[in-house]
């Protein structure tokens, strides 16, 4: 009996569960003594279930258990609104201070590198407004750059650096979600932030020498901003994935 | 975690026995909060869908069929929570500050806290569905039958589904190099 390869996967699967009947089993079995591939899918499953296991849970917060007895209401009341007003008032309030807070450190940091005209960190101005000339033009000096136009994405990105600063500036238009591998040497670059040009869904995520990110929507245009103290050149691995597929790996160098 | 314990601390709970609650409370928080960070990388986001997955379960606990599980119960809020989330807002995902500024960790805790974010990362590629399956699953154990609860889809939806995001996190993992 001979079935098609992802059916004999949905079988290694179920064997993690320990959901195969005997019948199954014994079918699994011999398609693996003539499948090396197969093998080799099942060894890679095994250590996908072993990761998994080693995965740590989180601790919460050690206050939550408190805050959500404080926010319940006197007693269980059916229908209610979901989220108590008054909690939430508290926690909005608390948010508003710490915006301000945070706008007005931004301000100050802006008004202090324009008043020391530090050229070398990064200016909070460049960051926001229209970004594509003044990376190309100003002072944010060119260094790289992909182009690239398939039938699922078209578009391209920069990089440029100032001083210390680096940017990645990524402007495409892609159908379907676009997931994204920037890849850098940890020992010479370190991540500093993101900032999106357009209302478009992204996630990020990112580790030593490593950011991922995922584009939900049609159009995209964002900044990678990355911090290389040594000043010295350095690659960026840029990998562009459409529906788990490469349609796109370049190297981009700074000078 | 007992479910018959679970369903006693439930009815003294509508009693008005908020010690009742709060041993619940206890019980699964951490459970809900692992499973909303899993589903949306953000610790603050965790904690938010937590507070409201409480809230929402003690307002409705009359709702709550001691036949099911109570964690399957508040798992289902909570999916729906995170989901309610996801979609209010525009961007998701964190990086971990502790290594984005890079500084190193000793080795045994970089492997893990490496693997675990390589996990993670996968884990963010796919849709939130498929998130979810692979965390009941393999971080709380939940059997098919409670997946298909929390879920609300059959069993065999909840073994093609199993099989269908292992497949690509194995795929993502090994292009990546971890597996």
């Amino acid at each position: 009996m001979s079935m098609p390869n992802e059916n004999y996967e949905e079988l290694m699967s179920a064997e993690i569960d320990g959901e195969l009947s005997e019948e199954e089993k014994i079918l699994l079995d011999k398609h693996l003594i003539s499948n090396p591939e197969a093998q080799s899918v099942r060894t890679q499953m095994t250590k996908l279930t072993e990761a998994l296991d080693q995965v740590k849970e989180i601790e919460p917060p050690a206050d939550l258990g408190r805050s959500i007895m404080a926010a319940l209401p006197p007693v269980p009341q059916p229908g209610a609104s979901a989220v108590r007003p008054r909690f939430r008032a508290a926690r909005l309030s608390i948010l508003k201070y710490a915006y301000a807070f945070a706008a007005g450190i931004i301000l100050g940091l802006i008004l202090h590198q324009a008043v020391t005209k530090r050229t070398t960190t990064v200016d909070l101005n460049d960051l926001y407004g229209s970004m594509a000339p003044r990376v190309v033009g100003g002072a944010w000096q060119p260094a790289d750059g992909m182009s690239f136009t398939s039938d699922s994405l078209t578009g391209s990105v920069q990089l440029a650096q100032l001083g210390s600063t680096v940017v990645l500036e990524f402007d495409f238009d892609s159908i379907g979600t676009v997931e994204i591998s920037v890849r850098y040497d940890p020992q010479l670059v370190q991540f500093a932030g993101y900032n999106q040009r357009t209302a478009g869904n992204l996630s990020l995520t990112g580790r030593n020498g490593s950011l991922s990110l995922r584009c939900e929507d049609n159009q995209q245009h964002f900044l990678l901003v990355l911090s290389s103290p040594q000043k010295i050149p350095t690659t960026f691995n840029v990998e562009f994935l459409v529906g788990g597929k490469i349609v796109d790996a370049r190297t981009l160098r700074t000078r | 975690m007992n479910d018959r314990e679970d369903a006693a601390l439930v009815s003294e709970s509508l009693r008005g026995n908020r010690g009742a609650f709060e041993s619940l409370v206890n019980d699964y928080q951490k459970p809900v909060y692992n499973m909303a960070y899993r589903l949306l990388n953000n610790c603050e986001d965790a904690r938010d869908v937590t507070q409201n997955v409480f809230l929402k379960a003690f307002r409705n606990l009359e709702s709550f069929d001691p036949k099911y599980k109570f964690f399957s119960w508040i798992c289902r809020i909570a999916l729906n929570e995170s989901i309610n989330l996801r979609n209010s807002r525009g961007v998701l995902g964190e990086v971990d500050e502790r290594v984005a500024d890079g500084r190193p960790l000793p080795d045994d805790l970089l492997r893990c806290a490496e693997l675990s974010r390589e996990i993670q990362s996968a884990l963010m590629s796919m849709e939130l569905d498929q998130r979810a399956v692979i965390v009941l699953r393999h971080f709380h154990h939940c059997s098919y039958q409670d997946i298909g609860q929390v879920l609300d889809i059959p069993e065999k939806t909840v073994k093609s589904r199993l099989f269908t995001t292992r497949n690509h996190l194995r795929e993502v993992l090994h292009r990546r190099g971890v597996l």
